[in-house]
């Protein structure tokens, strides 16, 4: 049992423990810590520069991350970052109208489809 | 593991106190076990009121869920409630198949939860976990 895994993802989880956790040398634990809603805003800015792609997504997609932090990730080298931001239905508009002009032609279909989802749920 | 973790055990059954000591014994921690027995003396003991005045805190507090007087989840309450103990790590232990049960200890703020019978080398993980982290 990975306890270290289960504490990065758990909302009872003190911000210090968290902190700790965020230094941690495994990509997924810090993962885990940046899917976490209570993660604290200045964790989550660290964790935006991870080396891992796969927690970098994490951290865009969390609904606690810095709006600051979402700008920048949503013009991440990695491809597969914004991919991950294109799915989210909790993405700003613009965020995911800027996605949909996207170079990556997989990005921006993924974004226009989550904006049309988006249009159609706000319509009814 | 080079420091000696303090560990308070709240649990009723004689029979499941045995089995946490024997399971503190098998994870190979350096623990120095202290036991109490319901819920109130729980909340004496680690509020340091009579007769615990002069005891450790503890490093960690396994909690069980059914006990006379104060249960689990009220014991876990008043902990949660207090500033000085809002961030020490509780594990439920519980024989409890209710869903429900784990549900409201994790609403109320426990760390984890472990099934009894507390198994050994799991216990053992956990203890090494919570004390590089918390400590």
């Amino acid at each position: 049992m990975d306890f270290y895994y289960i504490f990065a993802g758990s909302p009872n989880t003190p911000h210090r423990v968290l902190t700790r956790l965020a230094l941690s040398g495994k990509g997924r634990v810090r993962g885990r810590i940046a899917e976490n809603s209570i993660t604290p805003a200045e964790i989550l800015q660290v964790l935006a520069g991870d080396e891992q792609w796969e927690v970098r997504a994490s951290v865009a997609c969390n609904p606690a991350a810095p709006r600051e932090v979402v700008e920048i990730l949503s013009k991440d080298e990695n491809a597969d970052v914004r991919y991950s931001m294109a799915e989210c239905d909790h993405m700003p508009f613009h965020v995911l109208d800027r996605l949909a002009q996207d170079e990556n032609p997989y990005v921006a279909e993924r974004a226009k489809c989550t904006l049309d989802q988006l249009l159609v749920t706000r319509a009814v | 593991m080079n420091r000696i973790i303090e560990i308070l055990l709240v649990e009723d059954s004689p029979a499941d106190v045995k089995i946490a000591e024997e399971a503190i014994i098998d994870a190979g921690v350096n623990a120095n076990l202290h036991v109490v027995n319901d819920g109130e003396a729980a909340v004496r003991y680690l509020c340091r009121q009579e007769p615990y005045k002069d005891v450790t805190a503890p490093d960690i507090v396994l909690l069980d869920l059914n006990m006379p007087r104060m249960n689990g989840h009220e014991v876990l309450e008043e902990i949660r409630n207090q500033k000085n103990l809002r961030e020490i790590p509780i594990v439920l232990l519980t024989a409890s198949e209710r869903c429900d049960d784990v549900e409201t200890a994790h609403r109320l703020g426990i760390n984890y939860y472990l099934r009894k019978p507390v198994e050994g080398r799991c216990l053992g993980e956990l203890i090494t976990a919570v004390q590089d982290l918390w400590h």
